[in-house]
């Protein structure tokens, strides 16, 4: 059973009276419904158009945003196109390690190491600056029979895509950390 | 002194001409996308849950914007309301944990207060009469200033005491309803009630004596 309040939560209660007095402007009440069914017909609208109507009318609406949009587009398919070149170039699959110098391949990459082992004399490998920087090898026959030498055969040399021949100069480069990578190939030129 | 209950979704007496449709009906029209059975349940309710949110924010126009964003996130929310509870009840919790995370927001700046006038029958509230009486010492103040007084107290209380004393002591809602709408049990509420008005009879005691 509630306690009665005494007289001075009484007055408290009268004095919170008050407060059921305060009223909102007139014709709050006789606007409000309005707006909020206009906007839940807005948001209504908003929802039923398909993420493309909506994408155009926002493009429509802030040339500005659209803009940076494009130009973010633009820089985004300008550095997929480069990576894909890179890939490409670094994808060159003539050269399988094992075939050359098992002992100095990169399993992972399947690129040769650039040792002294694997460079046969300076009679047999060529180098030259290259344009990026790098070094140039040129595989010579003589660098060809060392590679045999050392285990490789000679069909390695012209798999995967049978494009490499003994003899033929191929030209390497030398990337930072010691990766050689094949860049230029003038097949019948050894022979 | 202690507002009237009033349940807005009370069904009518047996017997009773049932011109309007009972909330449920426009609930389900409303569900099927009948915006104008949306717009008779914004009208039946809109007054009570505005009120509610501006006791607790003593700021008409943050009151205002509340309310109206309660009603467009009820109607979005409302393909999920199984009518486990009334629609006012389902309404007034949204309302509730709506204007308690916007407070809380606004705690890191002053609360502004925009109090809304006094209707003319504040002056006749016995209620009112009785406490400027002549035993009143500061008999001399006008309502305005009681009322900025009033408020100014509501808004040192925390949230939640607010919260109980507006539902209470100012809506005339009952303890167990408060204490479903607030996810807690009676026994809490009654006892920040207690500490509430405590509160505010510190504060008002220069009005109270």
């Amino acid at each position: 059973m509630a306690q009665p309040p005494d007289d001075e939560t009484q007055r408290l209660l009268r004095l919170l009276a008050l407060k059921r007095h305060e009223v909102p402007p007139p014709g709050f009440f006789d606007r409000m419904p309005s707006r909020i069914i206009v906007s839940i017909r807005a948001g209504t609208e908003v929802s039923d158009r398909t993420t493309w109507q909506a994408l155009l009318s926002m493009i429509r609406g802030e040339p500005m945003i659209a803009g940076s949009y494009a130009a973010l587009g633009i820089g985004a398919l300008l550095f997929g196109v480069s990576v894909f070149q890179m890939a490409v170039d670094s994808d060159v699959p003539a050269l399988a390690g094992p075939s050359l110098a098992p002992t100095t391949a990169n399993a992972n990459s399947g690129l040769f190491m650039a040792t002294s082992e694997w460079e046969p004399g300076p009679s047999s490998l060529a180098l030259s600056p290259n344009l990026s920087g790098g070094l140039i090898f040129k595989v010579t026959p003589a660098a060809h029979q060392r590679a045999i030498a050392l285990g490789g055969t000679t069909t390695g040399l012209g798999t995967p895509s049978g494009s490499y021949f003994l003899g033929d100069p191929v030209d390497f480069r030398m990337d930072p950390p010691g990766r050689v990578v094949p860049v230029g190939y003038t097949p019948g030129a050894g022979r | 002194m202690r507002p009237p209950a009033v349940k807005p979704s009370d069904p009518p007496p047996p017997g009773a001409p049932t011109a309007e449709p009972e909330d449920s009906q426009l609930v389900h029209r409303a569900q099927g996308g009948d915006l104008e059975a949306y717009d008779l349940l914004v009208r039946r309710h809109q007054e009570r849950l505005y009120a509610t949110v501006y006791h607790m924010t003593s700021n008409h126009e943050d009151a205002a914007d509340i309310t109206q964003d309660t009603f467009i996130k009820a109607y979005n929310a409302l393909k999920g309301f199984k009518g486990d509870c009334l629609f006012f009840t389902w309404i007034y919790r949204i309302a509730v944990n709506r204007t308690l995370n916007f407070l809380k927001q606004r705690k890191n700046r002053a609360p502004g207060l925009s109090l809304n006038d006094l209707d003319f029958n504040a002056e006749h509230d016995p209620d009112i009469l009785a406490l400027i009486s002549d035993r009143t010492p500061r008999r001399d103040i006008d309502l305005v200033e009681l009322q900025e007084k009033l408020n100014a107290a509501m808004q040192k209380l925390s949230e939640v005491h607010r919260m109980v004393v507006v539902l209470h002591d100012i809506q005339g809602m009952p303890h167990e309803e408060i204490a479903s709408l607030m996810d807690c049990n009676a026994g809490t509420v009654r006892s920040r009630l207690f500490y509430a008005r405590q509160q505010l009879q510190a504060y008002l005691s220069d009005y109270l004596k």
